[in-house]
């Protein structure tokens, strides 16, 4: 990738933030593709894609995002809290609990609310 | 009906329980086991996922009027509180600041956030009792700021006719909707009736 490209995919990935952030998730969705299709290891524009696409009820494109981006970084916990949450939704429980699990194993002290949510879920899902 | 009841002990005793997201309490002295049909009291939105969820644990639910002469017992359920989902990507600023709210039992904390590039925006307020700040995103620096929709349900447990109350209890549960939020809610809520003891 070279600096212009990867200029080009940052101040995507920034514009797509803050398109999120006044939900415009479609915007955001658009913005974050192209980053990505700049550069396909920008986690933050995969991030952004998953949970804009979430938000505009693409739940499947979200899933894909999102595992996109564990594969680059495993242990990005915002994407294992989003997919726990997505595959929830659609009834995927198995996978569901796979993703509170990584929540639990990857939070330290400064996450104790998120490994809270996460113990929670996992009781409420209970074993297969 | 009410014979099915076995009284385990003379004197009528209450256990509670609290564990995060649900507080509940049971008679002492009713053998929950025995109670095979539930009669289900909820809007319909509710019904559905109460019926599901009694099927898991073996019990049969039923509706409409056989629920009041034939049924074990009685279960209402009504939804006491939805909180919809609030979702930001940001960098924290020095304005990030969580602020408990006081003299609110069952509110939570309140986290105000500011973006500290993105100039223009006004502070963000992201109520619920799980907003989660440190969740990052890659090595960016920024965080997910989020409150997942919540749901509050409250339930009780009853022996028609006579109308004690066996066993009652609230149950919180954040979900990506407030669907998703309900049915986990209502999931919980049932999973902390003892039927199997």
């Amino acid at each position: 990738m070279t600096i212009a490209s990867a200029t080009a995919s940052a101040t995507d990935t920034a514009a797509a933030r803050v398109a999120f952030n006044d939900k415009k998730y479609e915007a955001a969705l658009g913005l974050a593709e192209s980053a990505i299709a700049t550069d396909a290891s920008d986690v933050k524009a995969l991030f952004i894609a998953g949970a804009s696409a979430a938000k505009l009820e693409r739940v499947e494109v979200a899933i894909g995002y999102l595992k996109r981006a564990i594969v680059i970084d495993p242990v990005m916990i915002s994407a294992h809290l989003q997919l726990g949450f997505l595959y929830e939704k659609t009834k995927d429980l198995a996978a569901a609990r796979e993703s509170w699990k990584r929540v639990v194993e990857l939070c330290g002290e400064s996450d104790a609310k998120v490994k809270i949510l996460a113990k929670k879920h996992l009781n409420n899902l209970g074993e297969p | 009906m009410s014979a099915r009841f076995v009284p385990m002990a003379l004197v009528a005793g209450v256990t509670l329980c609290a564990c995060a997201g649900s507080r509940s309490a049971m008679r002492q002295d009713v053998d929950f086991s025995l109670i095979k049909t539930v009669g289900v009291d909820a809007k319909p939105a509710v019904a559905a996922f109460v019926s599901r969820e009694l099927l898991r644990q073996g019990v049969k639910p039923l509706s409409g009027q056989s629920r009041d002469t034939t049924a074990d017992a009685l279960l209402s359920i009504v939804v006491t509180r939805q909180t919809p989902e609030k979702n930001y990507v940001i960098r924290p600023g020095k304005s990030t600041q969580q602020t408990k709210l006081e003299n609110s039992r069952d509110t939570a904390d309140t986290i105000t956030v500011t973006y500290s590039k993105d100039e223009g925006h006004a502070p963000i307020e992201v109520p619920g009792r799980y907003p989660y700040v440190n969740t990052r995103i890659g090595s960016s620096g920024e965080v997910l700021v989020a409150s997942y929709a919540q749901a509050l349900v409250t339930g009780e447990l009853v022996r028609p006719g006579k109308g004690d109350v066996l066993w009652a209890g609230t149950y919180t549960y954040e979900g990506f909707d407030l669907e998703s939020a309900l049915e986990g809610a209502v999931r919980g809520l049932i999973l902390e009736i003892p039927f199997s003891k």
